[in-house]
């Protein structure tokens, strides 16, 4: 039973961290169509939670695994545990490099939005202010 | 399932092609986790990235839902998948019976043939 546990956390860093991932870096480099400006708010909202998401599960799984395979005194997940800190290292690697290659942060972007700028349709006068155009 | 801890905990101990046997079919599976897995994200990451509602959908394909990329990998990607397989088959047959982990044969057996019909594909269209 202990040797399933560990084994499903170890499947679960290494399929769940790369899907959280891409699903990720894809909505990031994506070029979404967003009508309004809260939308554009929270479909980066979302893309931060996955991606901080997966940088969470990234770190703490494999630490997690290789103390309770050193709890349970499994040599087998242990050794598997282990290697998959380095797994972590090369995954922190990669996302950095794509980090650099962004022009905005990977967390906390907000992607552009369709909303139409307000447009000044009419000229009030005031004591101090600008003239009006033809007036 | 329930078995499979068990014959993991001596892998390749014995000479015995059971385990061995064992490590390959969970290499395999292992592989195959590995291709579902990426297929689902990149199709879960399309489904959440809204589109333009009135765009031009006059040219054929230029307008595709998620679920119809998919069906059309599987028709028009058909002989690279096939591919891809077969390789996966021989190199994580080759793999299992040095690795004992059937997980880093596995995971190593998709890189390889990932990379492998990558360089097919890039020879291919050299050659062409």
């Amino acid at each position: 039973m202990k040797r399933v546990g560990l084994g499903v956390l170890l499947l679960a860093w290494l399929y769940g961290v790369p899907f959280l991932f891409i699903v990720g870096l894809m909505r990031r480099t994506s070029s979404p169509y967003l009508a309004t400006r809260a939308e554009a708010e929270a479909f980066g909202a979302t893309t931060g939670a996955i991606l901080t998401a997966a940088l969470i599960l990234n770190l703490t799984l494999p630490l997690v695994g290789v103390l309770l395979a050193s709890l349970a005194r499994d040599p087998y997940w242990m050794r598997h545990f282990v290697w998959s800190l380095a797994g972590m290292a090369v995954i922190w690697v990669l996302f950095s490099i794509a980090g650099n290659a962004a022009t905005a942060p990977m967390i906390g972007w907000t992607p552009a939005d369709q909303e139409p700028a307000p447009r000044i349709t009419q000229c009030i006068p005031r004591s101090g202010g600008h003239g009006c155009p033809g007036g | 399932m329930c078995q499979a801890p068990e014959q993991w905990q001596v892998p390749g101990m014995d000479g015995v092609n059971a385990p061995r046997l064992a490590s390959f079919g969970l290499s395999l599976l292992v592989a195959l986790g590995w291709y579902v897995t990426v297929t689902a994200a990149v199709f879960v990451g399309r489904l959440g990235i809204p589109a333009e509602p009135d765009r031009n959908c006059s040219v054929l394909f230029s307008c595709l839902t998620p679920q119809d990329e998919i069906i059309l990998l599987l028709i028009f990607g058909a002989p690279i998948l096939a591919g891809l397989l077969f390789s996966t088959l021989l190199v994580a047959g080759l793999l299992a019976r040095w690795i004992s982990s059937p997980i880093v044969a596995g995971t190593l057996s998709a890189l390889v043939s990932v990379v492998m019909v990558a360089a097919a594909g890039i020879l291919w269209h050299g050659a062409r």
